[in-house]
């Protein structure tokens, strides 16, 4: 916590308004500002009257240029002598949507702010001495209250997301460091074997594709929008416009029992409500029948070109078909039709990585009301809801399912200003994980580059330790498996722990001597 | 004899002996006619610097803190080096960054070695006897009542007075040891326990802990069918500790006869043997009768050097553990069983010694023990060995929970050090975790209490690529140059010198480093980018250093390793840095020893609790206690950042800020850069913020 650099952080909660508050403060401010393109240093639309030139907020609706394009952008930009932290400082108010949010947030640490730490802008005006002395406590109370409501939000997000999936990587992490560590402060134990280089590599391979998974799936849920879009799709004659018109509650699809009735594709804004008193917007999209919905997501990727059509002909023109892979590959969540007797698609994902639900439409037709079974709730995967749109049964289900859905996208957690602290964790945690994979990679059995680690160790007046002379193996991964320079491995490895332990918790040396005491007997 | 010191130190172990030399150093030599200024307190004079358990010094990463205390002038490696026989460089196929020189040492001739520079140095008056009363007056220090050894009652006792006093009590705290179910009260064998001081302690309000430790029995050599067994040779050629025993001044400093002259004795290899399965059978028959396991100890003991009944419990698959056999002398035929620390009964111990090979008829010349003694729970120790509380009180070694000669040394110099500036009237000083591993020893001990005898591991340091070994007077000698270390007396001045010739050379080597471009990839490249890929070796880099017009870059072995190094592991250096570098700004921001942790209003509970208990000296500190998070951090750097201490408040109290103040910024980390430029690793306004 250093009042020489500039801090910004989005002010506001998870919960849904009209406008959100970013919040800057200190000697950057202006500078972060006029990178966004907004006015800085004078007075542009207006300013607060009655109050010294020098302690003059102003305030303007500035032009916030973010993510290619202009919006408007109400803001206050205070001096230092008038804000809050006794700093140059600004409050930044564009529309709530979580990604352009974000995406401000983005632009204002990538030109020279940094996140700030949960109660700064408080400490800075504290210690800038803005808050008056008899105020001290209720601060350092308020102060408090802040840090552990983002505590709770932290530990209930843990629970809910990616926590058990980043405390097991962690594990791994601290396992495979403890290994390496074993192999350089207890060399000179019988008992230590040291992991080799080659098991270390499969172990690394492994946590960086977890990761790495871990930040595209962040990265995708980041870039979902306000309103997802929910399209229906599934072979002709599924039932799709019936259920179209059920769900919004009157007809605005024409629905025949004729294959091919609906030849483009409907969009019509729905309203859901939710539990709690929650309601969200989605935009229902009705498409013409596809044979294979879950195939060639892409508008622009034709199928592909084969002597034998991989599929019996459509019934649809390819227009037609066309117009109902777009609404697919613009889609969030595919609600995905399947007809009596008909079998679900064999694996119910999407390639757009949108989520799906499986309805089994005209659920009278088969004498079984409303049956629902419950598929695997994870991403992509969705349920399977039996539904019937002339009796309405299953309908409550079916919009239920599709509220959680639609509202876990729209508010991809709970939380949402801990995301870039978590996402700089992570990918600061694969940056120090790539790296040790490569050095593990570089100094492999059969890579020339092992012997330039080795020359680092020898020494012409320190001739090498000979492994104890009883073990006839040694007590190490001998010659060519073994790491030949473990120590810059371990010092990758320990930033990686360290990053990732932002998240879950961090893991001491004592620990890791722990894990290290656990496995060997270590001791003379 | 005088009764009135500057310092003075109460125990004549490892920790002790570093404390009286250092607190020498620092005070400078008597004036004519004044007498000692340092008054070292031992039971029995003759065992100064006795090596009551295994007869080594240094290994992994207790042989970077050897090297660090010889780089600070202390006295370990040249007694060290006084009295090796059997030197050897552990870990060399672990990369240079972790090298851990040792030393198998005739643990006669270092005792005697320590005695002779301790006996070297006028500054040090040794007296027998035990403390049997420390005297505070408000708040303060201001003496220690000793008592004469065979007088009894309290009469008896001399009061020794002096503005600072180091503890340094070893074992002997309310020492007790166990053989089977005989125990005996005392702090090593033979030797009676200290309860004096546990008491005053007590009655001054510390809270003490209480910590094991265990050894193996001592068997006679010649008792031994020593010439069957397996021999575990030391290096071919052996490497000091010092930086002074490979001068070639022309004339020694007193008692120094490593200097110019080394090895000093007679080198000799150590014996391999075995525990054997029907010996664990045994050991597990007769776990009732093992005070580890029948209840009768119940401190925590250390679990990197478990006793065998231990090693049989924990890990029951092992049908034979590894035992070295390690002559303890040339002089006498005392061996050391390396591997098997007990506190068997005598007939469990006899018959486990005669079941490993070599030894069938071996002869027990003692048995082992394991020993109980009190410690000082370290929330209650500064990272300058300074006692809370109590001012010009200072703890050192054991009784902060720690376990080792190395990491008792490196407590004791830093103790004495800072006795002696607080009888002088100047600062503390401290040594960061990015400066010294004697500074992740102190920061470990002073944000946790240790639960089992604390062991430094290289693991430990986070900046274990800038800790090493080869580089520890690049680190540390400036400091000890500052700190008025290296004044007054041979030894400094002949490091002085030592340091200042190394620098230059490797100024030279770093020079060459920059200028040599070498051809790789049908390019010219800057040899540091080509020494990094595969296939380099140190001799291409010696020879690119030759042709950049620095001849003779290889005559110098150590001090091309050292450069080398530094350049090989430079990008990770980096890397380590910059993910250090957020918190840099903070780790050193001292709090003041005034403000008041428990007046905090609003602060979780737990972190609250923890911040009181500790009363941690920087932010720093702070941040590494358990139950304390970055956000609790952010609201004590606020309020300490307003905190004024009221006019009223007690005179010397700055320790904190002086600590901080004083602790110069860390040495460069990158190899590239020339001397005396501003260094990488020091966001730039640390000093600034620790000098406000």
């Amino acid at each position: 916590m250093d009042p020489s650099d500039t801090i910004a952080a989005l002010a506001t909660g998870p919960r849904r308004a009209e406008r959100a508050l970013i919040r800057l403060s200190g000697p950057g401010a202006d500078a972060a500002l006029g990178a966004l393109g907004l006015p800085t240093g004078h007075p542009a639309r207006a300013t607060v009257r009655g109050r010294a030139p020098e302690r003059r907020p102003i305030a303007a609706v500035a032009q916030l240029r973010v993510l290619g394009a202009e919006l408007p952008c109400p803001l206050c930009a205070y001096p230092a002598g008038g804000s809050y932290t006794a700093e140059p400082a600004a409050e930044l108010m564009p529309v709530a949507n979580p990604t352009l949010c974000r995406a401000v947030l983005a632009a204002l640490l990538g030109s020279g702010a940094r996140l700030a730490e949960p109660g700064e802008f408080t400490a800075r005006a504290f210690m800038h001495g803005r808050l008056p002395a008899d105020r001290v406590e209720a601060v350092a109370a308020m102060v408090a209250a802040a840090t552990d409501e983002q505590l709770a939000t932290a530990r209930s997000m843990m629970r809910g997301h990616y926590g058990a999936f980043l405390a097991a990587q962690a594990e791994s992490l601290a396992d495979a460091l403890a290994l390496v560590e074993a192999g350089v402060d207890f060399t000179d134990q019988e008992d230590v074997v040291a992991i080799s280089a080659s098991a270390l590599g499969a172990r690394l391979g492994a946590l960086v594709e977890g990761l790495a998974r871990l930040a595209g799936l962040r990265a995708a849920r980041a870039g979902a929008v306000a309103a997802p879009r929910v399209a229906l799709t599934g072979p002709p004659s599924a039932g799709k416009s019936t259920l179209f018109n059920a769900l919004l509650g009157r007809r605005r699809a024409v629905t025949d029992a004729a294959p091919g009735t609906t030849r483009d594709a409907l969009e019509e804004p729905l309203t859901l409500a939710g539990s709690l008193g929650r309601s969200l917007g989605v935009l229902l999209c009705d498409t013409p029948g596809l044979d294979h919905p879950l195939h060639y997501p892409h508008p622009t990727l034709p199928p592909p070109l084969t002597g034998h059509p991989p599929h019996p002909p459509s019934p649809q023109p390819p227009h037609h078909q066309d117009a109902a892979r777009a609404a697919v590959a613009a889609a969030d969540i595919l609600l995905v039709c399947v007809p009596p007797g008909a079998q679900p698609p064999p694996a119910a994902t999407s390639q757009s990585g949108a989520r799906t639900i499986l309805v089994r439409t005209m659920a009278d037709l088969v004498g079984r009301h409303a049956h629902t079974r419950q598929g695997d709730a994870g991403p992509g995967s969705g349920s399977s809801l039996g539904v019937c749109a002339i009796d309405g049964s299953g309908l409550p289900e079916l919009r239920g399912a599709l509220f959680e859905a639609a509202w876990s996208l729209a508010h991809p957690r709970a939380g949402d200003a801990l995301i870039p602290r978590h996402a700089a964790a992570i990918e600061s945690a694969l940056g120090a994980l790539q790296a040790a994979r490569e050095l593990v990679a570089s100094q492999a059995p059969g890579s020339a580059s092992a012997a330039s680690a080795a020359s680092a160790a020898s020494h012409p007046a320190h001739p090498s330790h000979p492994a104890h002379p009883s073990h006839p193996a040694g007590p190490f991964p001998s010659g060519r498996d073994a790491i030949a320079d473990p120590v810059p491995v371990a010092s990758l490895l320990r930033q990686a722990l360290d990053a990732l332990g932002q998240i879950t918790g961090g893991v001491t040396t004592e620990d890791l001597l722990g894990r290290i005491f656990a496995s060997f007997c270590v001791g003379k | 004899m005088g009764t009135e010191f500057r310092v003075i130190v109460i125990g004549g172990g490892h920790a002790g002996a570093e404390a009286a030399w250092a607190a020498a150093g620092a005070l400078g030599p008597a004036r004519a006619g004044s007498g000692p200024t340092v008054a070292l307190v031992t039971l029995d004079p003759a065992r100064i610097g006795a090596m009551s358990c295994n007869p080594a010094i240094g290994g992994l990463a207790k042989g970077q803190l050897v090297r660090e205390i010889d780089a600070l002038n202390g006295l370990m490696a040249l007694a060290a080096d006084a009295a090796g026989i059997q030197f050897k460089v552990l870990n060399a196929s672990r990369g240079a960054a972790v090298l851990g020189p040792r030393a198998q040492c005739d643990k006669h001739a270092y005792a005697e070695a320590v005695g002779a520079l301790i006996a070297a140095r006028p500054e040090i008056r040794v007296i027998a006897g035990t403390a049997e009363r420390l005297r505070v007056e408000s708040g303060r220090i201001v003496g220690v009542d000793v008592l004469p050894p065979g007088a009894a009652g309290e009469h008896h006792a001399i009061p020794l007075r002096a503005g600072a006093v180091v503890l340094t009590t070893g074992t002997f705290m309310r020492g007790l040891m166990h053989t089977g179910q005989r125990t005996t009260p005392g702090g090593r064998f033979g030797e009676a326990a200290a309860h004096g001081v546990s008491a005053e302690l007590r009655r001054l309000g510390f809270e003490l802990g209480r910590l094991k430790t265990g050894t193996p029995p001592r068997l006679r050599r010649g008792s031994i069918d020593w010439d069957s067994l397996e021999p575990a040779p030391g290096d071919a050629t052996p490497t000091p500790f010092s930086d002074l025993t490979n001068a070639r001044p022309r004339a020694a400093p007193p008692s120094s006869p490593s200097v110019g002259a080394f090895p000093v004795l007679g080198q000799v290899e150590c014996r391999l043997t075995r525990t054997t399965a029907a010996a664990h059978d045994l050991i597990r028959a007769n776990l009732h009768r093992a005070p580890m396991f029948s209840g009768q100890i119940t401190s925590a003991g250390p679990r990197y050097c478990p006793s065998i009944e231990d090693k049989v419990v924990r890990f029951a698959d092992r049908q034979s553990h590894q035992v070295f056999l390690e002559p303890e002398s040339l002089r006498t035929d005392w061996v050391y069983c390396n591997g098997i620390a007990t506190s068997l009964p005598a007939d469990v111990q006899e018959a486990l010694v005669r079941s490993m090979p070599g030894c069938q008829h071996a002869q027990v010349l003692r048995l082992g023990y394991a020993v109980e003694y009190d410690t000082v729970r370290t929330h209650q120790t500064g990272a300058t060995c300074a006692a809370k509380g109590i001012e010009g009180l200072y703890f050192a070694g054991q009784i902060n929970g720690t376990s080792g000669y190395e990491e008792a040394a490196a407590q004791g110099l830093l103790a004495g050090l800072n006795a002696a500036r607080h009888a002088s009237g100047q600062g503390p000083v401290t040594l960061g975790r990015d400066q010294a591993f004697i500074g992740v020893l102190m920061d470990d001990l002073v944000t946790k209490v240790p639960a089992e005898p604390y062991r430094m591991f290289t693991s430990r340091a986070e900046h274990r690529l800038l800790l090493r070994a080869d580089n520890a007077a690049e680190r540390l000698t400036p400091l000890a140059e500052g700190w008025g270390l290296l004044r007054g007396n041979a030894w400094g001045r002949l490091r002085a010198e030592v340091c200042s010739a190394r620098a230059a050379r490797l100024a030279q080597l770093r020079g060459a480093v920059a200028r040599a471009r070498v051809d790789l990839d049908g390019q010219r490249v800057p040899l540091a980018q080509a020494t990094r890929r595969p296939g380099r070796t140190i001799d291409d880099f010696a020879r690119a250093l030759a042709q950049a017009g620095c001849p003779g870059a290889a005559d110098d072995p150590a001090a091309l390793l050292s450069v080398h190094t530094d350049v090989y592991y430079e990008p990770y250096v980096r890397r380590e840095l910059a993910a250090a570098q957020r918190t840099a700004q903070a780790e050193r921001r001292p709090i003041p020893p005034t403000f008041d942790f428990a007046a905090i209003k609003g602060m979780r509970t737990e972190a609250r609790r923890a911040l009181e208990k500790f009363r941690p000296a920087t932010l720093g500190q702070a941040g590494r206690l358990e139950g304390v998070t970055p956000a609790d951090l952010a609201l004590l750097h606020a309020l300490i950042h307003r905190h004024r201490p009221s006019p009223d408040a007690p005179a010397a109290t700055g320790r904190a800020q002086d600590a901080a103040q004083d602790t110069p910024a860390p040495n460069s980390p990158d190899p590239l850069t020339p001397p005396n430029t501003p260094n990488t690793s020091t966001p730039p306004n640390t000093q600034a913020e620790t000098a406000a």
